[in-house]
């Protein structure tokens, strides 16, 4: 699908809406819904990611925060952090922009047949779990898959992401949501405090369960120690990883954490594949 | 080039006299800009050569440049596989254009521990899902001749990491020095082709021009800034068996192919995190300033960075050297930076030439020993050393 065999050359794409997810003054998240333009087709699996290009202003990896719709579109979730992101941000409907992708590897969604999961997201972590539960809650896919059960914090409820998606996966059978925020505010009904202190009163059954993290480095710490305490082995805990990256095709040599390149390698992995590789991420 | 076995198939010898340099470099020139190592004043490096003008001066190419020198270059040949910044492509008006115009260079002279870091990058870049179209297009270019180095110079150690001084597979055409002539072997499809048409006296019984139509050439005058007005009317190849070169050949080389054995690798066996702490790093990067010439000057170092250049209406990027040296490598957009520390970086460096990389590689190596970044270190930060005591404590 690249161009002559090249894949740094970007394709062009259209932003068809944009959703503005949260807006606290540190905090500001838009979707993007976008498609393809021209005869090329995406097809991607949760859990990869794509390069994201304003010319003149430079490139960014974002993870699809959603399945291909039956349109072709696809949405990137994008927090405004520096010179690209605030770039996009000041994009409006109808731009077009350049993207590079799939890269990475994908949720082990087979491997987790079976299961019960368990998605603990913290804020805008919850952007690259989207595809995955769509996935998993879609009609053809809900019968392969046990209880999914989903703690989802932010800092305050005004930054909860996908709030509009919650009450569509609550009529799911077999699915539960809880949110949290860090301090108590005036009429919120959800749970107060960070994932890690909730989990416990929780009452999940943990026995035939992968846990999916993602969120700030601290949450996944946190969250991760409070399941290896109640009994869940590593290799059924997965987070996916950030790190800093220029070609995402494993040639810059940028984004690796030892000899595991998180573009290629990753950037899901396992807490029992992470524990084996340096802490240097 | 890139198979062994294959080059071993195309491998045959030839002798090019000394003396007949200036009419061999101008047939290489015909096609692409010659690259020669000439003298900078400062420093020995890899420069474009303009052998019309020298010829249209009466110059002496022997004069202009450091061909016959047994030297190792300030900076290596990579520069002319990936230039330190290279258009990759522009934005323009809604569409986007490929950068095709990769210009071949001939390049002339390259040493054995360079032509096996090409090796490096060639696993590096033309393996797995994806390739890098940049290297690959100038890798395909370019055309390529090895000369082996008779002595080690200071700081040299690719023995040490299995790399013969003398020898080295990984180009189209391989010379070595052998008095007043240079035993030539093609060891690619490209190296006969092209060398082949040249050389072939279509008159002569063997196909090759034979020794006795050259004079012979006297070693001490080649290296004379004077005696160099040679404009040889038919320079050409002596057929290498005529001229008992073969056998000296063996023998110079002493049957050596370059698969010595690699005295500094790590074990590819281990975990990356049994090398994490294996030395103090913090003690051993002391006097590290961070300033990135190890990884610049380094044949194999390849890692880059893309940068956007606006131009009015349009938008280029560029792919461009980057250094692992820098605390911006890896900085996040949070400010979060997992390698936040000098002794960090240098640690990936190390780790990242002799352990990920032969990892990710099939044992291929990420240094050749060409000594490069120890010579130029500022501070003498020598990662020969650094090496001996990962492994003198990994035999612990
Ligand atoms: C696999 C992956 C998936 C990601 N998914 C998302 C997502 O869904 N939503 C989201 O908001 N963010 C995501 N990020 C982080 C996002 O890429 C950075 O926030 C973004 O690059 C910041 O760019 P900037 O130009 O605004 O910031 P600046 O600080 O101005 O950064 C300048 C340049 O640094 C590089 N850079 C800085 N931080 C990062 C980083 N963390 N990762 C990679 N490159 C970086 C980029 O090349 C960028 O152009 C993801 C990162 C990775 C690696
Ligand atoms: S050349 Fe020396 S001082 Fe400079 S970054 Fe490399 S090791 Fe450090
Ligand atoms: S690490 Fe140093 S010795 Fe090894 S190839 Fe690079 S510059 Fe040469
Ligand atoms: S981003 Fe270039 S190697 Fe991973």
């Amino acid at each position: 699908m690249y161009h002559d065999n090249n894949p740094y050359l970007p394709m062009k794409a259209k932003i068809e809406r944009i959703i503005q997810e949260t807006s606290s003054p540190d905090l500001d998240v838009k979707t993007f819904k976008m498609k393809l333009l021209g005869d090329e087709s995406l097809s991607f699996l949760p859990g990869q990611f794509i390069e994201f290009s304003i010319p003149g202003f430079g490139e960014c990896p974002f993870g699809f925060a959603s399945m291909l719709q039956d349109d072709g579109c696809f949405d990137i979730t994008i927090k405004r952090t520096g010179k690209v992101t605030n770039r996009i941000h000041a994009l409006d409907e109808g731009a077009n922009v350049w993207i590079r992708g799939p890269f990475g590897n994908t949720f082990p969604l087979e491997k987790m047949e079976g299961s019960d999961l368990f998605y603990v997201a913290g804020g805008i972590g919850l952007a690259p779990l989207r595809p995955f539960i769509q996935y998993v809650l879609s009609p053809e896919n809900r019968k392969k898959y046990g209880k999914v059960n989903m703690l989802l914090a932010a800092r305050s409820s005004t930054d909860h992401c996908f709030t509009y998606d919650y009450d569509t996966w609550r009529t799911i059978g077999d699915t539960t949501i809880q949110q949290t925020i860090d301090r108590d505010e005036p009429d919120w009904t959800g749970l107060v405090g960070f994932p890690h202190n909730l989990i416990k009163d929780m009452a999940i059954d943990l026995s035939n369960c992968y846990a999916v993290l993602c969120g700030p480095p601290i949450m996944i710490k946190a969250v991760q120690e409070t399941l290896t305490d109640m009994g869940m082995p590593l290799d059924r805990l997965y987070t996916t990883l950030e790190m800093r990256m220029t070609c995402g095709v494993g040639k810059c040599a940028k984004c690796n954490i030892g000899h595991q390149y998180i573009c290629v390698d990753g950037p899901v992995f396992s807490m029992a594949e992470l524990s084996a590789m340096p802490n240097e991420y | 080039m890139v198979d062994k076995k294959q080059n071993v198939e195309v491998r045959d010898q030839k002798s090019i006299s000394k003396n007949e340099m200036q009419g061999f470099l101008r047939h290489l020139s015909t096609k692409r800009a010659l690259v020669c190592p000439v003298d900078t004043g400062k420093v020995i490096e890899f420069r474009e050569v303009d052998i019309a003008l020298l010829d249209m001066n009466q110059g002496s190419i022997l004069d202009a440049t450091r061909i016959l020198d047994d030297h190792v270059s300030y900076k290596s040949i990579k520069e002319y596989y990936f230039p330190q910044t290279e258009l990759m492509f522009t934005f323009e008006n809604d569409d986007i254009v490929d950068n095709k115009d990769i210009p071949g260079y001939a390049i002339f002279g390259a040493r054995p521990c360079d032509l096996e870091a090409l090796r490096v990058m060639t696993a590096v870049y033309s393996t797995g899902k994806y390739a890098d179209p940049f290297f690959h297009r100038r890798f395909e270019a370019n055309f390529l001749i090895g000369i082996g180095c008779k002595n080690l110079k200071p700081e040299c150690f690719c023995q040490e990491m299995g790399v013969d001084k003398e020898f080295s597979d990984f180009c189209d055409v391989m010379l070595t020095d052998n008095g007043d002539c240079y035993i030539v072997e093609y060891l690619s499809e490209k190296g006969r082709s092209e060398l082949d048409g040249y050389l072939r006296d279509e008159n002569h019984p063997l196909g090759f021009v034979s020794a006795q139509n050259h004079p012979p050439a006297v070693a001490g005058t080649l290296f004379s800034k004077r005696a160099n007005k040679i404009d040889e009317p038919s320079p050409g190849l002596r057929d290498a068996e005529n001229a008992e070169c073969r056998m000296q050949n063996a023998e110079i080389r002493g049957g050596v192919t370059g698969e010595l054995e690699k005295s500094f690798a790590l074990d590819v066996e281990k975990d990356d995190t049994e090398y994490f702490d294996i030395i103090d790093w913090a003690k051993v990067t002391e006097m590290c300033k961070g300033c990135g010439i190890c990884t610049y000057i380094c044949p194999t170092c390849y890692c880059f960075d893309f940068k956007d250049v606006s131009k009015k209406g349009t938008a280029e990027r560029y792919k461009c050297w980057d250094s692992c040296m820098y605390p911006k490598f890896t900085l996040h957009a949070s400010g979060h930076n997992p390698r936040e520390h000098r002794h960090e970086r240098y640690r990936q460096r190390v780790l990242h030439k002799y352990k990920y990389v032969p990892n990710n590689f099939d044992g291929v190596i990420a240094c050749t020993g060409c000594g490069r970044c120890v010579r130029s270190c500022p501070v003498g930060v020598n990662i020969k050393d650094i090496l001996k005591q990962i492994i003198e404590k990994n035999d612990d």
